[in-house]
């Protein structure tokens, strides 16, 4: 699914709840679903931004995702409730405040378990097979197949996790 | 009517749903504005209770303030979406009391009795409860305190700021 200049509120082709805006490219894999049973989703990718979501990729209620930059997110990756991931700063412009600073990407790898109320904040980099426990707050880069939990967010263990080659 | 009960100087605006309870004093200075978003916001003031807003303090969606006795924010804020701002709980209530240019980032909470300085920031996430000082960052839950120039980012700004390096 790929959804271009997605500068409706909401985009026909996603369901009502999901709440699409900006100018940028959003790109969806197969099978993502975005369950929007508890609460309304948002998608905000700004002109020139782009947001990749992977297949499978499973959103739940609340999460809000927001590009300036770069978002990637990679397959059968599962975000729990109120999940929010940003790349940049979100100041409104207005007044004698006219400048941003710059935005980074945020990666989310495959097969990532994000819980719930979790935050990822501009260069999070969520390596494959990890799992992020509900409420952490993502900043950086962290290796592979690692729990990760707090705020700021920290390494508590190792996941033994099966991950697809 | 929208803020109805409350003083307000000019161009105060709400552009998505704000939920507004003015039993007390609620003052809202120039250009004050809660931004669209998924959740509505509100504003909630009991008798004998004031709240305070400094002209040009920008306010995403989602926002919780509730004031028992006194919540007083300065001029120029940024508060991200999903702050809650209270000065009571179930047993105290204490005023709290926001400098001017205060960022205060996505989720976090602002528990009674807190001041904040002008200049500081509040990182996304973090709960802060105790006082920090002008130009200190609170990251965390419950927050640390940390002098800004301490997070300073390589560009030369400072991050959204949960990295302790």
């Amino acid at each position: 699914m790929r959804v271009f200049g997605a500068s409706s509120v909401r985009h026909p082709r996603l369901p009502a709840g999901v709440w699409v805006h900006g100018d940028g490219l959003l790109r969806l894999g197969s099978g993502v679903v975005f369950d929007v049973s508890m609460a309304p989703i948002e998608v905000h990718v700004e002109r020139t931004a782009e947001i990749v979501i992977g297949d499978g990729v499973y959103v739940a209620g609340g999460t809000s995702i927001e590009a300036q930059y770069s978002i990637r997110i990679g397959a059968r990756t599962r975000m729990g409730v109120f999940c929010k991931i940003i790349d940049g700063h979100f100041h409104m412009l207005e007044g004698d405040r006219h400048v941003r600073p710059p935005p980074s990407t945020v990666v989310v790898e495959d097969d990532v378990d994000l819980g719930p109320h979790c935050i990822l904040l501009p260069r999070a980099h969520v390596a494959r097979g990890s799992t992020v426990r509900a409420g952490t707050v993502v900043s950086r880069r962290f290796p592979p197949g690692v729990v990760l939990g707090g705020s700021p967010a920290g390494v508590c263990g190792h996941t033994e996790r099966v991950v697809h080659p | 009517m929208l803020f109805h009960g409350c003083s307000r100087g000019t161009h105060v605006s709400a552009l998505g749903r704000i939920h507004v309870v003015a039993r007390g004093d609620v003052r809202l200075g120039d250009r004050v504005t809660f931004t669209q978003g998924m959740f509505g916001s509100e504003l909630v003031c009991d008798w004998a209770g004031e709240i305070v807003i400094g002209a040009r303090s920008a306010f995403a969606s989602g926002i919780s303030i509730r004031a028992r006795r006194s919540i007083r924010i300065g001029e120029r804020c940024l508060v991200a979406p999903l702050v809650s701002i209270r000065d009571h709980d179930a047993d105290r209530v204490a005023p709290v009391v926001i400098g001017d240019d205060v960022w205060i980032a996505h989720g976090a909470s602002i528990e009674p009795g807190v001041t904040i300085g002008s200049g500081s920031v509040v990182a996304a996430g973090s709960v802060v409860t105790s006082d920090v000082p002008p130009g200190h960052i609170a990251i965390g839950n419950p927050a640390s305190v940390l002098p800004i120039q301490a997070m300073h980012h390589p560009q030369g700004e400072h991050s959204l700021a949960v990295e302790r390096t």
